[in-house]
């Protein structure tokens, strides 16, 4: 799987998920949320699907296509009309594929057949470029998710947010780009204003400065958002990443807990034969610990400034248990800021 | 028990890391030691089957320098030889010495199948050189290999994944499962005329794993397959050689491969490493370049002629063998008095030791760390190594040693807690409780000193 391919899932799966965490530990992103029912769904040509509700004043985000929303699954090849919210022609590009159903647990990202990955529609899926026209090249297909059957409110406003491939939705998450509205353009309001904000607040958290980490409670959020999305990486890049894909043998059974001493935040890593999912908080009789001794030294081991063995020999990160797995697991680690520096 | 500290060890650690990267690298990191903070980092001294680190601390070594210690740290025999040759003669000269050649027939007179053989410094040097011998002489570019089979650090052995390898680097080799003889069937299926070598330690010991013995008739069913289809069959000998036969470990099993690679136990510390080969083999061996700058070393040549003559003379792998099996038989007694579980596995003379109350290993690694920092050097992610210089004395403290660390496991809490419960606030318990059945602990010294007899 190419970069750009990898990174758009790491971007969907593992930092995408982090906006549960800064509307739950940031007032100002709270505050933010309040009030608001809705849920946005992202959706890349030939690349990964995810969706994030904000409703009671909480923010969930999970892979996959959003309950209720019709099961919408792009493909390369000869179009067929659909009535979708573009209505044109797109001639051999993309189309919808028929019957595909992949709602997510949320806050859980894996491998495997039941993560979002598995709606693919090109092997690499990196194409088509950022810079094809999204009309010209993609067919989204979208239906109103809010009227298919079995929706799951009908006061909640459904956005679809299209990206062209996979570039396309990296792009915007660096800032230098914008999604292209399928459905729910009545909410459009609400997309350049409330959940802007609430994106920059989490870029805000996840762009530390030496100054930002002097304060504590920065600090603390930080680490908690950077822990995240190392654990929710992990399954993702065992999956995609080529260099990755040679330590899955070794990763097959067990689960390992991280955690930041005393008192967290901690994650969950379960292996097993046929995938590898994270999940927030600590897991129930881990086989492997990796025990970070407080939060400044979890931020400098999360953020590649920290020598591990060193680290692991004077205490500063304890390993315990399937020490093997917990090596993998450092080795996958490592490749994160590859795509995500 | 008193049990050690480490005050020194940490602080030359904390020096070190300002300019060593990891502080110390390799498989003498502490890093995979649970904890290490029980262990000692640097050593200020040894000899006979102990050493003694910077903090004062003398330990037991069971790990006997990772395996090269075979007779005895400082062994007079060995050192006196490599001292008559420096002071006589010199090292390093302008040409081999004569000590090349007597030991290369040494060599050829002990192993059985080696028709010749070639010195240098690391197992890793050999084992690589071998694929190299078997790709030469066959023309084909595969190399067949075992999962989780330590062969050193080139990036080919190293896998997939790590840091520094590249797809180019792994992709003539080929990993499959450990006594799967129907796995290397279909590689030879798929790959027709492209499998140069098959490459495999004598049994499978890895790291964090239990070691696996060949299944019966394995060994011969590989010979068969690599002689029917022409691959080069090579055993990376390095790790096990001459603890467990003096001929090879191949003669142990009963099979016959093309080359054998020597390392650890050949010079008893000093650095040489050897590989050997058949008659066939030595043609193209002699066409593949291979050297290194400090190779021809004679003082190393020196101690390796010594150390097989004192491991022939006084049958060595025996000796390894027997103490090893006192030992783990003790320890198991031991452990099971305590109502835990202790399973070996691999030879007694290099046994792989793991708790299964806790298939996680935290228990076993709080039981290694409780017996190093009673003076016993225990790991517990590795195998452990016998020598001729373990005595009756030792395998006597060391069941004392095991005895008391059991008795305080069993008493302590969280995987990560520590005696003085210093470490791991929030690791979770998980330690299992003692089976109903355990004997009282007051048994327990008992049962120790019962095994301390035995040997005596």
């Amino acid at each position: 799987m190419g970069y750009e391919a990898v990174r758009a899932r790491l971007n969907l799966l593992a930092v995408l998920p982090n906006l549960e965490d800064v509307v739950r530990y940031d007032p100002e992103a709270a505050d933010l949320v309040k009030g608001a029912r809705i849920t946005i769904q992202f959706v890349v040509a030939g690349g990964p699907r995810a969706y994030v509700r904000i409703a009671d004043g909480d923010c969930t985000v999970s892979a996959g296509m959003a309950p209720g929303a019709r099961p919408m699954r792009l493909v390369r090849g000869a179009r067929r009309s659909t009535g979708g919210a573009w209505g044109a022609d797109a001639g051999d590009g993309w189309r919808e594929a028929d019957g595909l159903s992949e709602a997510g647990a949320s806050a859980s990202a894996g491998t495997g057949s039941g993560a979002s990955a598995g709606a693919e529609a090109s092997a690499t899926g990196d194409a088509p470029g950022a810079g094809a026209s999204p009309v010209a090249s993609a067919d989204w297909g979208a239906s109103d998710a809010a009227t298919s059957a079995g929706a799951v409110d009908t006061k909640e406003a459904t956005v679809v947010l299209g990206f062209a491939s996979c570039a396309h939705l990296n792009k915007m998450f660096d800032g230098k780009g914008n999604p292209i509205p399928l459905w729910g353009f009545t909410k459009i309001g609400f997309l350049a204003g409330t959940f802007t904000k609430l994106t920059e607040r989490m870029a805000y958290f996840l762009k530390p400065t030496d100054e930002l980490l002097a304060d504590p409670d920065y600090l603390a959020l930080n680490t908690r958002l950077t822990l995240n999305t190392a654990a929710f990486a992990v399954p993702v890049l065992l999956e995609n990443d080529p260099d990755c894909m040679h330590l899955r043998h070794a990763l097959s059974d067990g689960t390992i807990g991280i955690k930041v001493l005393p008192d967290g935040p901690s994650v969950g890593l379960h292996l097993g034969l046929s995938d590898v999912w994270a999940e927030k908080g600590e897991p129930a009789d881990p086989s492997g610990l990796i025990l970070m001794r407080d939060l400044p030294t979890a931020s400098a081991y999360l953020n590649g400034k920290l020598d591990t063995f060193s680290a692991a020999t004077k205490g500063e990160v304890q390993i315990w248990g399937q020490i093997g797995k917990i090596e993998a697991v450092g080795l996958v680690l490592d490749r994160v800021p590859k795509y995500l520096a | 028990m008193k049990t050690n500290s480490y005050d020194r060890s940490q602080a030359l650690f904390e020096r070190a890391t300002k300019v060593i990267p990891c502080g110390i690298y390799g498989h003498f990191s502490p890093a995979p030691l649970a904890s290490p903070m029980s262990y000692p980092f640097y050593a200020q001294s040894a000899q006979g089957a102990h050493f003694t680190d910077i903090d004062g601390n003398d330990f037991i070594d069971y790990m006997c320098a990772y395996g090269p210690m075979v007779l005895g740290y400082r062994n007079k025999l060995i050192d006196d030889a490599v001292r008559k040759q420096i002071q006589k003669s010199g090292d390093l000269l302008g040409a081999p010495t004569p000590l090349m050649v007597d030991l290369a027939e040494m060599l050829v007179d002990m192993v059985p199948v080696a028709e010749w053989a070639l010195f240098a410094k690391n197992g890793g040097d050999m084992t690589n050189y071998a694929t190299m011998v078997a790709r030469s002489a066959t023309g084909r570019p595969k190399i067949v290999a075992i999962q989780g089979g330590y062969h050193g650090i080139a990036p080919w052995m190293q896998g997939g994944g790590h840091h520094g390898v590249i797809e180019a680097d792994i992709a003539d080799f080929i990993r499959i499962p450990w006594n799967d003889v129907a796995a290397f069937e279909r590689v030879l299926a798929e790959n027709p005329g492209r499998i140069a070598g098959f490459i495999a330690t004598p049994y499978h010991h890895p790291t964090f794993e239990d070691s696996v013995l060949p299944a019966a008739g394995y060994w011969q069913r590989i010979e068969s397959l690599c002689h029917r289809h022409g691959v080069v069959l090579i055993v990376d000998d390095v790790r096990c050689g001459f603890r467990h036969h003096l001929g090879g470990t191949n003669e142990y099993f009963g099979f016959k491969p093309d080359l054998i690679c020597f390392c650890k136990a050949i010079g008893n510390g000093y650095p040489i490493s050897a590989m050997v080969g058949t008659e066939a083999l030595k043609a193209e061996a002699a066409k593949v370049f291979f050297t290194g700058s400090y190779w021809y070393q004679a003082a190393p040549m020196a101690a390796a002629l010594a150390c097989l003559t004192e491991l022939r003379r006084i049958d060595a792998p025996k000796l390894m063998h027997e103490y090893g099996k006192k030992m783990t038989d003790g320890m198991v007694q031991i452990a099971k008095s305590y109502g835990y579980h202790l399973k070996v596995s691999g030879l007694p003379s290099m046994p792989y030791m793991r708790l299964t109350d806790d298939p996680s290993l935290m228990l076993h690694q709080r039981f290694c760390a409780a017996c190093t920092e009673r003076g016993a050097y225990f790991t517990s992610h590795h195998n452990w190594f016998m020598s001729v210089a373990h005595t009756d004395e030792d395998l006597a403290r060391t069941l004392e040693i095991v005895d008391d660390a059991f008795a305080t496991l069993a008493r302590t809490q969280a995987p990560g807690e520590r005696d003085d419960g210093a470490l791991a606030s929030g690791a979770p318990d998980a330690v299992p409780a003692p089976a109903a059945d355990a004997a009282p602990a007051s048994d327990a010294a008992s049962t120790a000193a019962e095994a301390t007899e035995e040997v005596r």
